[in-house]
């Protein structure tokens, strides 16, 4: 036996007709597959550009509000669905991003491998399979039901929180993780205690990753509807 | 099993006692090519080597020794700081638990309907009579669809970007495919709406006519806003997540595994079969469950392409029927929200979904941890 298969090597390297059409037929699924997830972007653009761009351009759109504009009357702008939406999504961030921050610092900096932040990891988890939609009954039952206040701008960017805090604790988590060791024991054998090392020297290392982080999330929270649904009338 | 149970514990203590530096991988597979007992016995004999006793007192000297007095209360702060919003974070989940439930118990106990397997949803009057049955299938059908739609997709996508395409070009298809992640659920509801249900109305009367006895594919009254549609574009908006930890695990296969397969001479194919899929399988079904979790909890794009069927109309498996999902149900009625009853009918259906998603997630999480682990 051994001696046959060394007497015939030349025709043992190419693979047979079989495993030559599988390995086409599985280039070819993956081929198509990519093209697949690139159509339907590429269509969803294509027609919110091509029917929309042209209201873009007109001034009225970015300065007039929907004020005085009934179904009937054609007019108007989208400038308080604009400021609307930038103020919910700075509010929402004001409180997600140091919550955020400081949560992955436990994670990464003070915690790492301990019961508290196995914990903490668990319900970031939990809290990014949240549906937006259990968060505004979320707050819906706090705010509106139990507390008593009305419903309000202030209600929704808290249930964007929420939303908003998974998203900038997982990547200002990665980014601390990036952060080489050698430079937190850099500054510790200069003497300097370790919340100045994480305030001047980790977190200066690693704020590019944490901005983009902070934006990933505001998007998030920019586009979302269901909380807006139940908590402002 | 327990000869892999073994090494992983022996390497434990070596990372553990050893200093970080040593390298575990070497360990890892000089441990994996002897029986258990040499394992044990080359642990004894790389023990001494790094000497771990002498690094803690050298850890411990500058205590003795009197250097500066440094004060600690910023650290002290600090670090409070740190695990209060821990804390405040492992509170919020608990508390969405609490509240939904608090504010959900009074009207199930209310309910003079079955809450679990009732499809009636009448919560107007002062008889409470509502029940999931029908919110549930419709939810779970369209979320199931989706990711049976988006996940060999998805895989494709990921082996696309990891075995096939150069790097050059493979990081920006990765970042077109991170920019559908980006498009607000809104518009792939509006679209989906107004472009996507046209398009695929042509479709959807060719499985009827071919299929149609099976009864999920059965016909039915409105095609256009169906379960159809919104489970492809529940698919299109689960997909990026899908892929992009898809992509992430398979971009982790270990280089030796691949080359080792290339060198007995696989084909790409099988390089990707023997060796790239295998190490990922635990990551791929960890991302389809997280998309999973998305679809059932997507409330919008949902909301806008489903056609709600009127009350009381008899009960169709068909994925050509419209329908109402937990989410889509919830928001449909946010603005009837006015008495504390009717509310917590809703919220109770808000809970069914909290409860669903929290543990295909957990799941999701516990496959990657155990895909992690061996």
């Amino acid at each position: 036996m051994t001696a046959t298969t060394t007497d015939t090597p030349l025709a043992l390297s190419r693979p047979s007709g079989v495993r030559t059409l599988k390995n086409a037929l599985a280039t070819v699924f993956v081929a198509l597959a990519t093209v697949l997830t690139i159509i339907p972007l590429a269509w969803v653009l294509a027609t919110v550009i091509i029917k929309g761009y042209r209201l873009l351009l007109t001034p009225t759109w970015w300065l007039q509000s929907q004020r005085g504009i009934t179904p009937r009357r054609e007019g108007g702008g989208a400038y308080h669905a604009i400021v609307g939406t930038v103020e919910m999504a700075l509010i929402c961030a004001a409180i997600a991003v140091p919550l955020g921050v400081m949560g992955a610092i436990l994670l990464i900096e003070y915690g790492r491998g301990t019961k508290i932040a196995r914990g903490v990891s668990f319900m970031v988890d939990i809290l990014s399979g949240i549906p937006s939609i259990v968060a505004a009954l979320f707050i819906y039952a706090l705010f509106i039901t139990i507390f008593g206040l009305g419903r309000s701008a202030i209600a929704v960017s808290c249930a964007l929180v929420l939303l908003m805090l998974p998203v900038v604790l997982r990547s200002t988590e990665e980014m601390l993780k990036l952060v080489p060791d050698s430079l937190r024991e850099a500054s510790y054998s200069l003497g300097v205690p370790k919340w100045k090392t994480i305030v001047k020297v980790v977190i200066p290392t690693a704020f590019g990753g944490i901005v983009t982080g902070v934006m990933l999330g505001v998007a998030r929270v920019m586009g979302e509807t269901a909380p807006l649904l139940i908590l402002v009338s | 099993m327990t000869d892999t149970d073994a090494t992983e514990k022996v390497q434990q203590e070596h990372t553990a006692a050893d200093d970080p530096s040593l390298s575990p991988v070497v360990d890892h597979t000089e441990a994996h090519l002897h029986s258990p007992v040499p394992t044990v016995l080359h642990h004894e004999h790389h023990e001494p080597a790094p000497a771990p006793t002498p690094a803690r007192p050298a850890e411990r000297a500058p205590r003795g020794v009197k250097l500066a007095k440094i004060s600690r209360t910023g650290d002290r702060v600090f670090r409070s700081l740190a695990t209060t919003s821990g804390l405040a974070i492992v509170l919020l989940v608990l508390f969405v638990g609490f509240f939904l439930l608090a504010l959900a118990l009074p009207s199930l106990r209310a309910d003079q309907d079955n809450f679990l397997t009732s499809r009636t949803w009448t919560v107007a009057g002062n008889e409470l009579r509502f029940g999931i049955a029908g919110l549930f299938w419709t939810t779970v059908l369209s979320s199931i669809l989706a990711m049976a739609m988006a996940v060999p997709v998805a895989l494709g996508v990921a082996l696309c970007l990891t075995q096939y395409l150069h790097k050059r070009v493979s990081g920006p298809v990765s970042f077109v495919v991170d920019l559908l992640a980006a498009v607000p659920s809104i518009i792939f509801g509006l679209w989906g709406l107004t472009v996507l249900g046209p398009f695929l109305a042509p479709a959807a009367a060719w499985l009827i006519s071919t299929i149609g006895w099976i009864p999920l594919f059965s016909k039915s009254v409105d095609p256009k806003g169906s379960v159809f549609v919104a489970s492809v574009v529940l698919a299109i908006m689960i997909l990026p997540i899908v892929i992009a930890i898809s992509r992430d695990v398979f971009t982790q296969t270990p280089r030796d595994h691949i080359e080792a397969a290339l060198a007995l001479g696989a084909t790409r194919w099988e390089v990707i079969r023997t060796a790239v899929l295998p190490h990922g399988r635990s990551g791929v079904v960890s991302a389809s469950m997280l998309g999973l979790g998305r679809a059932l909890g997507e409330t919008i794009a949902v909301m806008i392409i489903l056609t709600t069927p009127p009350q009381g109309a008899p009960f169709t498996p068909s994925i050509f029927a419209g329908g109402e999902t937990f989410a889509s149900k919830i928001a449909n009625n946010a603005a009837e929200f006015d008495s504390p009853s009717k509310t917590g009918a809703y919220i109770a259906a808000g809970l069914v979904l909290f409860v669903v998603t929290f543990a295909v997630n957990a799941i999701a999480r516990i496959v990657a941890e155990r895909g992690a682990k061996s």
